[in-house]
């Protein structure tokens, strides 16, 4: 139906019967299978997180960006020094989804069938030979992909086709990954020599970019207990299943977002382009490109599971202003002088946030 | 044409409710506010009042200015009506949309646009469960917000504390400074650098009936020294009008000679300054008016040769035309009784002036410049040195009630009032001069000072009919 045929007709029954009007249809029922959804999303984030920290001291944005992630289906890289945990992370999370969990060592010899896979030629159980395909790590449902730019590009970019449409195409043929499938990738920021800078068609495959930095006193306090005595922590209790994630997924996608929540999430990232008159000075001095419509897609989601999350069925643009930083830094092109003056892309997303104001 | 849904229906509903509710709050809030407002504006005027007051009685303006704070204080009360209702009005002419609401309620309940996008929500044909969902959690929070009470408006004690402190202060300098008073320059206001003692400086009713009483004592002896002087051909006919009427309301007006200080040093023709023309001539070394420069050869002729004669030397009482009688307890030599034709007077010298002037010297032009006239009153004004002379003011109600306020920058003395038009007898009134016409007032002539005024007219007709030469002749001869 288009918007001529709508004619809003002004309310004439009384509030309690229109009340019971709505009680007593059938989209009641509907509407009370959207709260139960709802709620199944806001409980599995709740004992996610209550597990993964039980594992994982500190870094609550870490661990909250991570299971947005999870509940949109996104892709997170993770930047920080080694032995921050990140490793800890992804298997703490994976034990608590009970779902398979590989982890790849990115080096600068991995070649992309040693990751998708290879056919390999194998005895068949007749006596002859046959091709047998060997899965790779890369066909598993939670990937951590350890120092990702130490590979080559040509290896990096067999992370595209998985992370960007799920399926992997090895020696003619497309396998399907895995549902849910996530790739945490991580990447040290000061050690970069030998290093193959990820391209921006993949960094745009991430949907957040998380930055792990050095726990705090008490966070260190609480590492050094669990770590070093008789019994290693893990995540114990609760184990969700795929389908439990795909159920939430499917939730967070039915949040409606209004028209107004889009056309915020479309400023935020139209402001990111330096030729745009909303664009503020930092950006058009030092960022080359800008986010792509994937960073828009990317806020609405995660604002959608953030509303989910907490108690509301409709997204909001505090949802989109909370998840600007993680989802457009990486997507943030500087120039040369913006590289040579050393300009933080976290700074340029901030005054990006100060030229749009929530509506 | 499709139905909106039984929630969205239900969440409008609730909205205007509430859209009601804001505005009748908002009117609400508008009124209180306004009075707050109002009373904090009077405050704050009246605090200004009071500012200036205080600093226009250390300026001692502070009577001259009445008028001025009234309006000030007028205005700034009409000011504040204005400020006071135009909120208030905005307020009842403007509803609150459902959009704004929506955001209102938002905010109220720091929902996260809940109300907003539900009101967004309920307006698309189809919602999806999770919209109706989010249409309901609207809805739920509209009514909740319908269950609370509306919030006060904050009553703003201190502002009005204090605006009612500035009030009470400003109503307490109001009426210090509108009454008279003793010790306040109320009244009638006093030349720059001249001291007024404290007891004349305002003109109250028991001072008016005593300078009545003066003006009656001071008519009579005028009156003698008159008739001397116009048997002696000094004088003109006419002046002794003039002179009675001069005399007559400046003692009224000026009754200081005997009140303020009895042992003042009276005037007399030793003194440069008393030895002006008769009539109120210019002193020596004064420029005559514009209007007396031209009079005659009795006040412009007057050579200060004359004023200087010893022959004139202390014995004649105060020349008429003037406020410088003695007082009866003053120093200076008594009154003279009236004067008879064989009896003419021993010479003050100021009367010689006007004989070398000559008799024939016309005597309605001069005798109007010298009666009324500006040097006329300086001559008076400086014949009753010593004490202060007082400037005709407004704040004398019941002396001189309508007249107009005067020049503050004038510094000479206001001519005296004559008796009314309607006492005098007919024919004696003086000449007009275009232009120079005294103001009409309604003065009240005591009966007593009637009598004496009708017994003067009476006897300078007596002189007028009985002139054959045209020279006077004593009233008794």
């Amino acid at each position: 139906l288009s918007e001529a045929t709508f004619v809003l007709t002004p309310p004439q029954a009384h509030l309690d019967d229109a009340l019971a009007d709505a009680v007593a249809s059938t989209d009641a029922d509907d509407e009370a299978e959207a709260r139960r959804r709802a709620t199944a999303v806001r409980r599995l984030f709740a004992l996610v997180h209550e597990q993964v920290s039980r594992a994982f001291v500190g870094q609550p944005g870490v661990v909250d960006g991570v299971i947005y992630a999870l509940l949109t289906g996104g892709h997170v890289l993770i930047e920080g020094v080694p032995g921050l945990g990140k490793t800890l992370l992804v298997r703490t999370l994976a034990d608590c989804l009970h779902v398979p969990m590989s982890r790849i060592q990115f080096t600068p010899d991995l070649m992309p069938a040693d990751i998708t896979g290879t056919t390999l030629l194998t005895e068949a159980d007749t006596g002859g030979h046959e091709l047998r395909f060997q899965p790779g790590p890369l066909i598993s449902s939670l990937v951590l992909a350890d120092e990702v730019n130490r590979a080559t590009p040509k290896t990096q970019s067999a992370l595209l086709e998985a992370m960007a449409e799920g399926q992997v195409t090895v020696a003619g043929r497309t396998l399907p990954l895995p549902d849910p499938f996530m790739v945490l990738a991580t990447q040290n920021p000061l050690e970069q020599e030998g290093t193959y800078p990820l391209p921006e068609a993949q960094l745009d495959r991430f949907l957040l970019k998380l930055r792990v930095g050095y726990p705090t006193e008490d966070e260190m306090d609480r590492i050094l207990e669990r770590t070093t005595g008789a019994a290693h922590a893990r995540a114990d209790g609760h184990r969700f299943a795929a389908a439990d994630v795909r159920a939430a997924r499917e939730a967070v996608r039915a949040v409606p977002a209004v028209r107004r929540v889009r056309l915020h999430a479309i400023r935020l990232v139209a402001a990111n382009h330096p030729d745009q008159p909303a664009a503020p000075p930092g950006v058009r001095r030092h960022v080359a490109a800008g986010a792509g419509p994937r960073a828009a897609q990317a806020l609405l989601l995660l604002a959608k599971a953030r509303a989910v999350v907490h108690g509301r069925f409709a997204a909001s643009c505090e949802d989109v202003r909370a998840f600007a930083l993680p989802v457009l830094r990486h997507r943030l092109m500087l120039t040369f002088g913006g590289v040579a003056e050393r300009a933080s892309p976290d700074a340029l997303v901030a005054e990006v946030l100060d030229a749009v104001p929530a509506e | 044409v499709v139905q909106p849904t039984p929630v969205a229906t239900a969440f409008w509903q609730a909205l205007r409710e509430l859209t009601d509710r804001l505005h009748v709050d908002a009117v609400r809030h508008a009124a209180v506010r306004g009075v707050h407002r109002a009373l904090t504006v009077v405050g704050l005027t009246a605090a200004c009042v009071t500012a200036v007051a205080f600093l226009l009685a250390a300026m001692g303006a502070v009577s001259a200015l009445q008028m001025d704070l009234v309006t000030v204080g007028s205005v700034g009360l009409a000011v504040d009506l204005v400020m006071s209702i135009a909120p208030w009005a905005a307020a009842v002419f403007h509803r609150p949309s459902l959009e704004g609401a929506a955001a209102w309620a938002d905010v109220e309940l720091f929902g996260d646009d809940r109300v907003a996008s539900a009101l967004e929500l309920s307006r698309q044909p189809t919602p999806s469960p999770f919209a109706r969902a989010a249409i309901r959690d609207g809805l739920d929070h509209v009514r909740s917000l319908g269950r609370r009470r509306p919030s006060p408006v904050p009553f703003p004690t201190r502002r009005l504390l204090a605006a009612a402190g500035s009030m009470c202060i400003a109503v307490a300098v109001w009426m210090a400074t509108s009454q008279p008073r003793p010790g306040i320059a109320h009244g009638p206001r006093v030349a720059l650098g001249e001291v007024v003692p404290r007891r004349f400086a305002s003109l109250r009713p028991a001072d008016h009936a005593a300078a009545q009483s003066e003006s009656a004592r001071s008519l009579g002896e005028h009156a003698g020294t008159d008739d001397r002087r116009v048997a002696s051909g000094t004088r003109s006919p006419s002046a002794p009008v003039a002179d009675a009427r001069t005399s007559l309301a400046t003692a009224v007006l000026d009754p200081h000679p005997r009140l303020d200080n009895p042992t003042e040093r009276p005037a007399t023709a030793t003194d440069p300054d008393d030895a002006a023309a008769p009539g109120g001539a210019p002193a020596a070394g004064e420029t005559p008016p514009a209007d007396t420069a031209g009079a005659g050869p009795q006040g412009a002729a007057t050579p200060p040769a004359a004023d200087a004669s010893p022959s004139s030397a202390g014995s004649s009482p105060p020349p008429g035309g003037g406020s410088g009688a003695p007082p009866p307890d003053s120093k200076g030599p008594p009154p003279e009784p009236r004067q008879t034709a064989g009896n003419p007077p021993t010479g003050p010298s100021r009367d010689a002036a006007p004989k070398q002037a000559g008799p024939s010297a016309p005597p309605g032009p001069a005798d109007k410049a010298n009666g009324k006239g500006q040097g006329g009153t300086g001559g008076a004004a400086k014949r009753s040195r010593g004490v202060a002379p007082l400037l005709l003011e407004t704040r004398l109600p019941d002396v001189f009630a309508g007249r107009p306020r005067q020049d503050p920058s004038l510094r000479t003395v206001v001519p005296a009032r004559p008796p009314s038009v309607a006492d005098e007898p007919a024919g004696l009134q003086p000449p007009v001069v275009p232009g120079h016409e005294l103001p009409v007032t309604s003065y009240e002539v005591p009966p007593e000072s009637r009598e004496q005024v009708g017994d003067y007219c009476q006897a300078y007709e007596r002189i007028a009919a009985s002139e054959p030469t045209g020279r006077p002749q004593p009233p008794n001869d």
